[in-house]
């Protein structure tokens, strides 16, 4: 060969040593990288947005909460103990156990919505928004949801672990225990004192305004007993005359009644929505029907026949608030929570947080611990005016306690209070214990059970400081 | 009759046609082959030797004739092979020589002596196994010089001194034949291949050596041993052929991927793929290898140790599987067709209650679940009164049970393992083309595999072209092309689909794990033959609920699933001669790669939990797109100062990939007259991109010393788009040395031991399998409704790690090979230790981080183990020769770290604890140790170990194994792992005049698993049909000595529920096997003449002809191989798999 045209060769060859153009530097093509992200408004608004689509999640107020709230007392029961793995079964006779899907849910979710909260918190003081006021209300709204999830873990668990930062290492909370409730429930007063601080009065569709925040507050105050701080609370919220009750029980829940003057703060579900596989609706309105009347029904959280018997003549939420399957043995459910046209676990309606009945009612309640006990009776009358009964005969401060507790049963059904009722009560041992006995089981709680037991899982991952609850 | 005349010609036509896109082969470097260009004007014999011996470091022992004579002679070759050499001089040199070894002997052609005898005249052709002309065979007279060697076509002529002399046949590479002449003027000789063979090829990262100088662990699988698994993937005929290497996975479809493992685990949580190059195309991980066909395929050769495969830097830690394609030979177009037709079968252990066994079941699940469920209710209340108390549907007792436990013959009595498997038939075509001339070599070969699953309603069936051209163009350059393309047309069966019928992954309907829903009280089609729907799903919706699901069978018979995938990879280079040994190639690989799959399930069946009435029609279609290329130029020399070898090699890499995927859903059809996503309103539409990129520099020096000592090292820098910012690029390297005593002049040359050689190699690789943008923090969209409108939304899913880097391997291993009887008996014994640091895991944290886990590169690992692989060939006893094979190999785990302050990581899998610690082995079953059954409640309470919370009558009693009188989930014991003690296999193979007979065993030992229905349908839950193992043994009146817990449909206790996965789930996975077992008979010569071609066998194969295990599940390897990731730390957990299959085919081969 000639020489020439071996070189000449040799040379295209080298080329291909030279001629590539590489870059190792490939950011994601079709996600977002969060070093670029939350740097403006716009992207720290679908942030917030963020997390209140946390709230949807099945372990949140798509399910478990609602579920863990109502079965775990007496007016509401699982119709097949055995059912996806006895994750609502196991309540109904607190036999759960620390492998219990529901427990590890709960507090899964729980965290990652506070993390989705830090998130913005953290990066939000350094964003400019066009109006500051905005941006006030939104860290107003985001350490009310951090205060609604915390109040919720330290109710259901007892002592949890506290972190109110951005992560930036998953690993720094390897040896990080449970915090005890006492220094929780500071935090939460902390953000909520802020939350009602940067709120303002008006209400926005789905998002927590300033009544919510002293809602909430106002619970936080009546379940740790501060009777007089919860008064405060709640006295802020009726006087302010943002809310009111929807004219009749039958108008406050379902898609046509969203956004009534009612409601404090709600999850927004919609059903008919999916993208990328991700639905907006609710599973509660399959799951919480008796099994086999609609898609998916599970028979999870059914009222139970007794309680269904306790109402009342003409009330009329009754009919309201409860349907019912009629077969040789009926069973009843929750209406609260309608079931989607367009497929299982997809139903439309709002999940209800805090709503102006429950607020008369707490409000009554703390009106009655501090002694006044004519303004209490009148506050329990407007609820139970609506549903259609006659006023309370009820006189003495006990009474008054009494029928203040019986209508919070009746007016709140299926909506998650009943069991967190019993304990800010204090007399949910003795309730339950009582409720067992009537039903002639052997079952019988101590205060152990007033408390989920931690998930093993996160046992498992830091067993030397995620120490379980006593009794499991 | 001649049909190769007929025949050829349109193949030929074809053949012209469809070449467009051809390859390269690795060449093959033996002595015979050495290249060598030699250039000499005017020059005597000697030297002209001492030329080529200068040239080639070979030496020639000649006699005094080559100095003495005085004619000179001139001769200008390029680089020619050396057995050619003696051909390109004048006849009158009147010499030949035939190379055997290092020294190669010269010996004069003596025609002056012949000339007076009597002289035979014998002709003939050499062919391969293949029936491939063999040019350049040595064909001697036994006891004398003379010899020839065949020529281009394999032909010879040989005068030989008598009619009685014996022709010795050889070839390297090849066993030597002895041949009596008796008398013939024609012998056609056929060569077999020799497997004890020591100077084979054998072939590594980009290039090949001898295993003089390879000081690595590799094991190398044939073409032949290949296609004794009949299979469309050839990972399954790896299976039990190879030392420390392991094959689990067995998906549910023809052509679905299995694992290959080599020498354990070596990762937590990173991908386990091996490396496959073809070709020396890299492909990327999780390539489908059914697109490949099994029989393009030349060898295999696995890269087990580290420093062989630190060549392949940050892929290489899983090993690297080399796989080279047929190339054709010199000579003629030749043509090779294979065919077989065969039928599958089940010959698994899964075997579930019929009706009558179900009934007994089901009536003590439900009673014992209503009786337990609350305080005064009796096993005899009718169901009004159980509901009355509020037993619930599924304390009632169905009303047609009774007519079951009396007994009463005729009631319907439904076999759905029966219905849902099926005898499969198997064929396979295949066609291949070779040829070529001196400069130019080709293979083309067309494939077409017909294979019906097991699972009914689901086919498969493959077309594959393989085209390899290799071509020197001029005396300095080289080029080659190669092409592999393959098409797919499938119909799947769903994976792991409970009787669901929905479009995210997972939900096509699944007979084969459905099954274990389908009451055998309902009937599949009705009397006049259309399917009975909604029996079973209504009944129990309506009245028990029991499993609320649909006739599974007429759920895949009325459901479409269909996929189509197309896919070409393949490469072209050119290869340059810049300078005496010093060459440059540069190669384009590129590899194209299309899947199609859709889904309809029309509305008029039920869903699981969903009847006909509330259901809807629903559709996928999904679009997946894979490019992938890669640039690579090498520069290579090979030189030798004296008795010193250089193999020297440069290279520089670059590959990137880009994929893409669109899945449009919908279940928004107005009818079903559509039968795909065109029939839908508004289907959602989900797209994904990805691409990563990897930059790669890598060099090797191997270096030998009279083929005594051997060194080798390399070096690999990989850069990576996936790893974090600040660690970029890796660093691989590695060392080897071998000592080969056999070629020492002390070694006893007595011939009973033949090679013997001792080597050690150190290396460390890198594993890169952790998805594309593992290092990044992503947002992940999570939208919201506000008023009814849709509202963006977004958070962070994954924590970022800019220091993510490459898990790194290091490992050591030695090695010793032994031949016995010129090597005609072999071992091979190797030991390894490999240490893999900065572990890429997913590990759980702690969950108030807002994250559940988390990709780290912390911990340690250590793999060790040792293997032995010993083989014998052509040992002759008369007619027969025989061969035989045997391997076993061990491997240990242990974890040496994990993350900071962590020592433990316990992962679950459907309720299944496993524990990976500090000082114990990766995914042990971690779980309650069952010691008994509690049979009434006199023996709880008595209990002087507090039971579990919640223990009631019927449930498992645990055994206290902290000893702290108290049942807790401290109790959990460990109780073995996946990771079997050993795994073995042995095979033999026996030739006598026609026929052969081969067969291969393989086995594990030590080996646990659960399997996941096994596990459903042995928790004693009245939701699943029962297996008939727990149905024989399962505590109850009838069988009050029963070990299993007692069924409880309806109120399962909270310790029933925990002890589910407890030890009697874990399951001895160990099996024993007769792989495959292949008996053939070639015809005579008589018979092919005849017909015209040159050879026609016929045999009768099967695979899994034999088992033993005592495993209740589909099949103990078959693992979860859907996603390779993440299943580390739960190994052991078979979520859903095929049943083990027994083939039987009749297989043909023809070669003209």
């Amino acid at each position: 060969m000639k020489f020439a045209k071996k070189i000449f060769l040799t040379f295209i060859v080298l080329f291909g040593f030279s001629s590539c153009d590489n870059d190792l530097e490939i950011v994601p093509i079709s996600e977002k990288a969060a070093n670029n992200f939350y740097s403006n408004e716009q992207e720290l608004e679908s942030a917030i947005i963020g997390v209140y689509a946390q709230l949807q999640m099945r372990g949140l107020y798509g399910l478990d909460l609602i579920g863990v709230g109502e079965i775990s007392g007496e007016d509401s029961f699982e119709e097949i103990a055995a059912n996806d793995g006895g994750r609502f079964g196991q309540l109904d006779d607190f036999s759960t156990n620390p492998g219990n899907s529901l427990v590890a849910d709960i507090w899964r979710e729980s965290y990652k919505g506070i993390q989705r909260t830090n998130v913005v918190l953290n990066r939000i003081t350094a964003i400019e928004y066009n109006e500051a006021s905005l941006k006030t209300k939104r860290i107003g709204e985001m350490k009310f949801v951090r205060a609604l999830l915390y109040f919720n873990l330290v109710r259901l668990y007892g002592d949890v672990p506290l972190v109110i930062e951005e992560t930036t290492s998953p690993f720094d909370y390897f040896g990080e225990g449970r915090i005890i409730s006492a220094d929780v429930y500071a935090q939460i007063e902390t953000d909520l004192s802020d939350a009602i601080q940067n709120l303002p009065v008006e209400k926005e569709l789905g998002r927590p305004a300033k009544g919510a925040a002293q809602a909430l507050f106002g619970d936080v105050q009546l379940t740790q007993g501060n009777f007089g701080g919860a008064l405060t609370s709640l006295e802020a919220v009726v006087s302010s005359n943002a809310y009111a009750l929807a004219p009749s029980t039958s108008e406050i829940f379902g898609v046509a009644n969203e956004g009534n003057l009612e409601i404090l703060f709600e999850v927004q579900f919609a059903s008919g929505f999916n993208v990328d596989g991700q639905l907006e609706g609710s599973s509660a309105g399959s799951q919480f029907r008796p099994s086999g009347t609609t898609a998916n029904a599970k028979g999870h959280n059914l009222p139970t026949q007794a309680f269904i018997d306790s109402f009342e003549a003409d009330d009329t939420r009754l009919n309201d608030y409860i349907g019912v399957d009629t077969g040789a043995n009926p069973f009843y459910y929750s209406t609260k929570y309608e079931v989607s046209a367009t497929g299982a676990n997809d139903g439309g309606s709002d999940h209800l947080i805090i709503r102006y009945a429950d607020v008369l009612l707490k409000y009554a309640e703390a009106l009655n611990k501090i002694g006044r006990r004519a303004d209490a009776i009148e506050q329990l009358n407007t609820v139970r005016l609506r549903a259609g009964l006659a006023v309370t005969t009820a006189t003495t401060q006990a009474d008054v306690e009494l029928a203040i507790r019986q209508e919070r049963r009746f007016e709140l059904t299926g909506e998650g209070h009943r069991w967190l009722d019993l304990k800010r009560y204090g007399n949910a041992v003795p309730v339950m214990n009582a409720f067992f006995a009537s039903m002639g089981s052997t079952v019988s709680i101590d205060d152990n059970k007033l408390v989920l037991p931690i998930p093993q899982s996160q046992i498992d991952t830091d067993p030397d400081v995620i120490i379980q609850n006593p009794g499991y | 009759m001649n049909l190769k005349k007929y025949v050829s010609r349109p193949f030929l036509l074809f053949f012209v046609f469809s070449i467009v896109n051809p390859i390269y082969a690795t060449g093959i470097t033996n002595i015979k082959e050495t290249k060598v260009s030699i250039k000499l004007k005017n020059a005597r014999l000697f030297e002209f030797f001492s030329n080529l011996e200068k040239k080639t470091q070979h030496g020639f022992a000649h006699e005094q004739y080559v100095i003495d004579k005085k004619e000179t002679y001139g001769i200008i070759q390029e680089n020619s092979s050396l057995e050619k050499i003696p051909n390109k001089l004048p006849r009158e040199a009147q010499f030949h020589y035939d190379i055997k070894g290092d020294s190669i002997p010269i010996a004069k052609n003596n025609t002056a002596n012949q000339k007076g005898l009597q002289q035979n005249s014998i002709e003939g052709i050499v062919i391969d196994e293949l029936g491939l002309p063999l040019p350049g065979a040595s064909i001697v007279e036994k006891g004398t010089a003379n010899g020839v060697t065949s020529d281009f076509d394999g032909n010879y002529t040989i005068q030989v001194s008598s009619s009685n002399a014996i022709l010795e046949v050889s070839y390297l590479g090849y066993l030597i034949q002895n041949i009596p002449v008796t008398g013939q003027s024609r012998i056609n000789i056929q060569l077999q291949p020799d497997s004890g063979q020591l100077d084979e090829v054998v072939v590594i990262g980009y290039g090949t050596t001898t295993k003089e100088k390879f000081n690595g662990a590799v094991s190398k699988i044939r073409t032949k041993k290949l296609n004794s698994f009949s299979s469309a993937n050839f990972e399954q005929a790896l299976s039990g052929n190879v030392a420390g290497v392991q094959v689990v996975g067995n998906g549910k479809n023809p052509g679905e991927n299995s694992v290959i493992q080599i020498r354990g685990l070596n990762t937590l949580t990173a991908g386990t793929n091996p490396l496959i190059v073809v070709d020396g195309n890299p492909l990327s991980e999780g390539s489908s290898f059914s697109s490949i066909n099994n029989q393009d395929i030349e060898s295999i050769n696995i890269l087990k140790d580290a420093a062989s495969a630190a060549i392949y830097g940050s892929r290489a830690s899983n090993g690297v599987i080399l796989i080279t394609t047929k190339k054709g030979k010199q000579g003629g177009l030749k043509v090779r067709y294979d065919t077989y037709y065969g039928f599958q079968d089940r010959i698994d252990n899964f075997q579930l209650a019929d009706a009558y066994d179900t009934a007994l079941f089901d009536n003590d699940a439900r009673n014992f679940g209503y009786v337990s469920g609350g305080p005064g209710r009796s096993i005899t209340d009718d169901n009004a009164t159980r509901d009355a108390n509020g037993g619930g549907k599924r304390s009632r007792v169905q009303g047609f049970l009774q007519s079951y436990l009396d007994g009463q013959p005729g009631l319907v009595n439904t076999d759905w393992l029966d219905a849902t498997f099926r005898t499969a038939s198997q064929q396979n075509h295949y066609i291949n083309l070779s040829g070529g001339t001196e400069k130019t070599n080709y293979s083309v070969s067309f494939g077409y595999l017909n294979q019906e699953n097991i699972i009914v309603d689901s086919d498969y069936k493959r077309y594959t072209n393989n085209i390899k051209l290799n071509s020197q163009i001029s005396d300095h350059v080289r080029f080659g092309i190669t092409s592999n393309i393959s098409m797919v047309n499938s119909n799947p069966t769903g994976e792991r689909g409970w009787s669901s019928h929905g479009t995210g992954a997972g939900q096509q309907p699944d007979p084969s794990y459905a099954v274990v829903l389908m009451h055998p009280y309902y009937p599949i089609y009705n009397l006049d033959g259309s399917f009975a729907i909604a029996n079973q799903i209504n009944d129990n919706n309506d009245n028990w609920d029991g499993p609320i699901s649909e006739n599974i069978i007429a759920k895949v018979g009325l459901t479409d699933f269909s996929e189509r995938r197309f896919r070409i990879f393949g490469s072209t280079f050119i290869e340059v001669d810049v300078w005496d040994g010093l060459k440059l190639k540069t190669s384009l690989g590129g590899d194209y790669n299309t899947i199609f799959g859709e889904f309809f399930a029309p509305s008029s069946i039920g869903n699981y939990r969903t009847p006909v009435a509330n259901n809807l029609a629903q559709a996928f279609e999904n679009n997946t797109r894979r490019e992938n290329y890669i640039t690579e130029n090498i520069l290579t020399y090979n030189g030798t100062i004296g008795k010193h070898n250089f193999d020297v090699l440069f290279g520089f890499s670059y590959q990137e990939e880009s994929s893409f995927n669109t899945r449009l859903e919908s279940n928004n059809f107005a009818d079903n007259n559509i039968r795909n996503i065109a029939g839908a309103t508004n289907p959602s539409a989900v797209t994904r991109r990805s691409k990563w990129a990897l930059e790669s520099y890598y060099s090797r020096l191997q270096y030998d010393y009279e083929g005594k000592y051997s060194l080798s090292g390399s070096f690999r820098r990989d850069g990576s788009s996936r790893f974090g910012s600040n660690t970029k690029y890796g660093d691989f390297a590695s060392l080897s040395a071998g000592w080969t005593l056999s070629n020492e002049s002390f070694f006893p040359q007595d011939g009973y031991v033949g090679f013997t050689k001792l080597r050690a190699s150190w290396g460390q690789t890198g594993n890169n399998q952790i998805g594309d943008f593992g290092s990044i923090a992503l947002i992940d969209p999570d939208n919201y409704v506000l008023d009814g409108q849709l509202v963006p939304g977004a958070y962070t899913r994954t924590s970022p790690n800019p220091d993510l880097s490459w898990e790194t391997n290091t490992a050591l291993n030695i090695g010793l090979d032994l031949g016995f009887f010129q090597n005609k008996l072999f071992f091979t014994a190797e030991y390894y230790n490999s240490k893999t640091t900065d572990l890429l895991l997913e590990v759980p944290v702690p969950q108030q981080s807002g994250f559940s886990q988390s990709l780290q590169n912390i911990g340690e690992l250590e793999n060790k183990g040792f293997e032995l692989e010993v083989r014998g060939s052509n040992f002759e006893m008369g007619d027969f020769s025989i061969g035989f094979n045997a391997n076993i190999s061990t491997n240990e785990n242990e974890v040496l770290a994990l993350g900071e302050g962590q020592d433990q990581i316990i992962a679950n899998n459907g309720g299944m604890d496993f524990l990976t610690k500090v000082g114990g082995s990766i995914a042990e079953f971690y779980t309650y140790d069952i010691i008994g059954v509690f049979k009434d409640q006199a023996s709880i309470d008595a209990a002087t170990v507090t039971p579990l919370a919640g223990t009631e009558v019927g449930d498992y009693m645990v055994r206290d194994a902290d000893n702290d009188g108290e049942i807790t989930p401290d109790d959990r014991v460990t109780l073995g792992d996946y990771n079997p003690d050993f795994t073995y296999g042995f095979g033999f193979t026996v030739d006598y005049k026609g026929f052969d007979l081969s067969a291969q065993f393989t086995g594990v030992e030590g080996r646990k698993a659960a399997d996941n229905m096994v596990y459903d349908a042995e928790s004693g839950e009245g939701f699943f049909v029962p297996t008939q193992y727990y149905v024989d043994n399962y505590f109850n009146d009838r069988n009050p000595d029963g070990f299993l817990r007692r069924p409880d449909f309806s109120s399962f206790s909270s310790a029933g529920r925990i002890t589910r996965a407890s030890s009697h789930a874990v399951l001895d996975a160990d099996y024993f096997r007769l792989r495959s077992l292949q008996l053939g008979y070639n015809f005579n010569d008589g018979v092919t003449k005849y017909m015209g071609i040159d050879s026609f066998r016929i045999y009768l194969t099967g695979n899994n002809i034999f088992n033993s295990s005592k495993f209740r599940g589909y099949n103990p390897d078959g693992l979860d191989t859907s996603s390779n990731r993440r299943q580390v730390l739960t190994r052991g957990w078979i979520n859903s798999t095929s049943p083990l299959t027994r083939f039987v085919a009749l297989g043909l081969n023809f070669k003209f």
